[in-house]
């Protein structure tokens, strides 16, 4: 147990239940990084299904020169990337449960009654995701209302979670919240930091949606549809403009709420100028490089484009985390929970993993490129 | 006792789990037994003459499948991990720390045969009709490796076998008493329920199609190795449950005899039941296939939620009083620590760490002991509500029932002074409209206590000759 909680009793004084008995399986490095890693997989698909659906709106809005095109596109994309970014979630909320389960269970049972609304509202979003796949060529009218829907259910439950993840880090806020309402309708509005922290999560989407725009427009433009591909680089590059600078301002108004005793803890850990540059500048790259996708004919630019993008997002989930540990240092410092090794489970996972991404690569590659071939054939 | 709890009114958090388990358990079956029906129709398909209409009924089932397994299936396994956290975080802590990487491997699976079905889905038309198979027959497989491993959990928590806290080897737990049973049950419930699907798709061809009688008979077949093995693997099952649990089964057994059916035994029946309707069903449409209509085969997909709904309770109930069999109570309260001296005579709230610091023996007290100790198995007047089981209960008496719960095999012990039971007995009393105060109590069953001990040691009067 952490010096400071022992020296100052805080560990009795807070309801903080303590690390789970059974250890870690592996060093926390190491659940770090496969946390990081998945976190990182899980915001792209994220940012590309959320951005795709504002965008999808934003078309039906503007109804700009091929915006018929660019929505059968986006919507095309959704359902794919509802799943993936599900699928993809799911580790890093299992790693989270590994390294801060006794936060993340009380913070979850304290809004338990808007946590377990996750579940419908996922729900809800996939399906109007599907609604609209079966039947934008039939029933065209309604679509936007299933758009807006979908669009609602995935801002609400990102607004939970940002709600529970800024709780998990305050236990000094559980017992008042608690008390006031058991039952779990409870959410940690007190907080300064949650509006912010939500809208920075948010920003990011359409860029990424946009980013997917550029890539199938210069695809588009290399299979002789000229003007279809530049209005698809077109938005997609001022999408990513948009974007880039509004996570830049909320970014910052979300580091001006952080307490000051908490970002002087932040300051003091030895990687976060590294990081922090290195995000500032790939966000940067990504912008640079997407407005040279948006006038390239050329595959490798938008594709470099989309890796700093996963590369500023990748930064952004490790200096999320290190600000969550100097949030907690006064209560909690996962070094001091034991490891209890399981390597031949870990090793198990690990080649089931690698077995697996070289199975779905492989099959992906060849079912695309089937699919990539006929559609040539139909345009050509 | 470390965690706060999900006080829900009228539902109470086990009930939110079994309602997204019961809805998700069926899908998770058909996610896996389509698979092996899609293997197997596409092989059938391809040896057909008119393989091509068969193979366009195939892509209405597969929509079907994927629409349902992923938007209602995957989003509901999801559910179950949200719900358990917030109904049992001790249990589901313990869960997540010993098998993280069998979770893990799960999520690979569950990847992979996302993503497999994906590549069969979308590439309908542009696929070789030999990509096509193996596609179905790769999604089938990783599809069942997920259960392979999902199962070994999920037994854990009923039959944990040689599993303890001092010797937490995973693979003792893993592959505990209840596993092959249940892994052997559930393979053969998905491809039943793979059949079901089958029939539903069919029931809205049209009647004079001849196509329509081969599909539902093949669809039918899928239910028949369910219909004769289960009993005897039902049996199997049986003999690997906890002592407690077989003999609590066993006792509702006999009370159905007697008139009186024990809840978890009738959730037993009731799978039962669901399954001889499926069966007998699946038997009438092998016999008249053009008889099957919508509603027939959508009624035959509800018989087996409801047979699901009937499996998952009855298992559930086999659990109790535990959450993880032998280790950790339905109440968070581990059972290593209550066998402790003296801990379960320790003040209640001096154990939990949520309760607003009341005052000893105040409405407040009864109120927060009920909800930190009570209130993840029972509500006050909804599902396993309070009020309906202690109708017929006085002040004093509850606060003697308290004292001796777990000597009825469902209950845990109780963990609290005299004055934790008063209070909660005064808490519950309060529930029924009446106002005894827990001091009131606590003197009432003093005063028994004296008058108890003096008529013990008072003398034997002689009985005059």
């Amino acid at each position: 147990m952490n010096m400071f909680v022992l020296a100052t009793g805080l560990w009795d004084a807070l309801p903080l239940p303590p690390p789970d008995p059974l250890g870690y399986p592996v060093p926390v490095e190491l659940l770090r990084a496969l946390s990081y890693l998945t976190l990182t997989l899980h915001f792209v698909a994220l940012h590309f299904t959320l951005g795709g659906v504002m965008l999808w709106l934003w078309l039906r809005l503007r109804r700009p020169a091929h915006a018929d095109g660019m929505s059968a596109y986006l919507g095309s994309g959704l359902t794919l990337g509802f799943s993936y970014l599900v699928t993809l979630g799911i580790p890093p909320l299992l790693f989270v449960q590994v390294m801060y389960g006794q936060l993340f269970y009380s913070s979850s049972v304290i809004i338990g009654a808007h946590w377990i609304l996750v579940v419908p509202l996922l729900i809800v979003a996939y399906g109007l995701f599907y609604l609209h796949k079966l039947t934008r060529e039939r029933h065209p009218a309604p679509q936007w209302v299933y758009m807006l829907f979908a669009l609602l259910a995935m801002l609400t439950i990102g607004f939970f979670y940002v709600n529970n993840l800024t709780l998990m880090q305050a236990p000094e806020r559980w017992m008042s919240i608690y008390h006031l309402r058991p039952n779990g309708q409870s959410l940690n509005l007190g907080d300064p930091t949650v509006l912010p922290r939500w809208l920075a999560l948010l920003s990011p989407a359409p860029a990424v949606a946009g980013l997917g725009l550029i890539l199938a427009g210069t695809v588009l433009r290399r299979w002789q549809q000229e003007d279809k591909g530049l209005a698809f680089q077109s938005l997609g590059f001022r999408s990513v403009l948009v974007s880039v600078a509004a996570t830049g301002a909320f970014g910052a108004w979300f580091v001006s709420r952080i307490p000051q005793d908490v970002l002087t803890r932040v300051v003091e850990m030895p990687l976060l100028v590294p990081v922090s540059l290195a995000g500032a500048a790939l966000l940067l790259v990504t912008a640079l490089l997407a407005g040279l996708a948006s006038r390239s004919r050329s595959l490798a630019v938008p594709i470099a484009a989309i890796v700093a993008a996963a590369g500023s997002l990748a930064t952004l989930v490790a200096l999320r985390d290190m600000l969550r540990l100097a949030w907690l240092r006064p209560h909690f410092t996962p070094d001091d929970v034991p490891v209890h090794a399981q390597w031949a489970m870990f090793f198990l996972f690990a080649a089931t993993l690698v077995l697996g991404l070289v199975l779905v690569v492989w099959l992906t590659a060849v079912v695309t490129g089937n699919l990539a071939r006929r559609y040539r054939e139909a345009h050509s | 006792m470390n965690y706060p709890v999900w006080d829900i009114p009228f539902l109470g958090a086990g009930l939110v789990v079994a309602i997204i388990a019961i809805i998700h358990v069926l899908i998770s079956h058909f996610a896996i037994g389509g698979g092996a029906f899609l293997f197997v129709a596409e092989l059938w398909s391809n040896r057909q003459p008119d393989g091509e209409r068969i193979r366009a009924w195939l892509h209405k089932y597969a929509t079907f499948f994927l629409v349902y397994t992923t938007v209602f299936g995957a989003m509901t396994g999801v559910g179950i991990w949200f719900s358990i956290q917030l109904a049992s975080p001790e249990g589901t802590s313990l869960l997540i720390h010993q098998y993280v990487f069998a979770w893990a491997i799960e999520w690979v699976m569950f990847l992979g045969e996302l993503t497999v079905l994906y590549l069969y889905y979308y590439g309908w038309k542009t696929n070789s009709r030999r990509l096509q198979v193996w596609l179905a027959g790769l999604y089938f497989v990783i599809a069942w490796g997920s259960l392979f491993v999902i199962n070994g959990i999920l037994t854990f928590m009923l039959t944990p076998g040689g599993w303890t806290l001092e010797n937490t080897d995973i693979v003792a737990g893993f592959f505990n008493p209840g596993y092959w049973p249940s892994l052997a049950i559930r393979t053969l419930v998905m491809f039943l329920v793979a059949g079901l699907g089958g029939l539903l798709i069919a029931s809205r061809m049209e009647e004079e199609d001849a196509l329509k009688e081969r599909i539902v008979l093949f669809s039918s077949r899928w239910v028949l190795p369910a219909a004769l093995l289960l009993p005897g693997l039902f049996y199997w099952y049986w003999t690997t449950l906890p002592v407690n649990t077989a003999r609590l089964m066993a006792a509702g057994a006999t009370g159905l005899g007697g008139g009186r059916l024990e809840v978890m035994t009738l959730f037993a029946v009731v799978t039962g039941v669901a399954g001889m309707l499926i069966v007998l069903g699946s038997l009438l449409f092998q016999a008249r296939p053009k008889a099957l209509t919508f509603s027939a085969a959508l009624a035959l997909f509800v018989v087996a939620q409801i047979g699901f709904l009937g499996g998952e309770f009855s298992r559930e109930m086999a659990r109790k009083p535990y959450v993880i069999y032998d280790t950790l109570y339905s109440n968070s309260v581990w059972k290593h620590k209550a066998a402790e001296p003296g801990y379960r005579d320790r003040s209640f709230l001096s154990l939990t760490r949520w309760d607003p610091d009341v005052v000893p023996l105040t409405p407040a007290h009864g109120e927060w002991a009920f909800r930190l100790q009570c209130a993840s198995c029972h509500t006050r007047d909804g599902y396993r509500g309070i009020v309906p089981r202690t109708a017929s209960w006085t002040a004093l008496s509850g606060f003697k029932w308290l004292l001796t719960m777990d000597q009825q095999g469902v209950m845990p012990p109780f963990v609290g002074t005299a004055e934790d039971r008063a209070a909660i007995s005064a808490y519950i009393q309060s529930l029924h409209g009446r106002t005894v105060s827990a001091a009131e109590i606590l003197s009432q069953a003093r005063a028994e206590e004296v008058s108890r001990s003096k008529s013990a040691s008072a003398p034997t009067r002689e009985v005059e000759p």
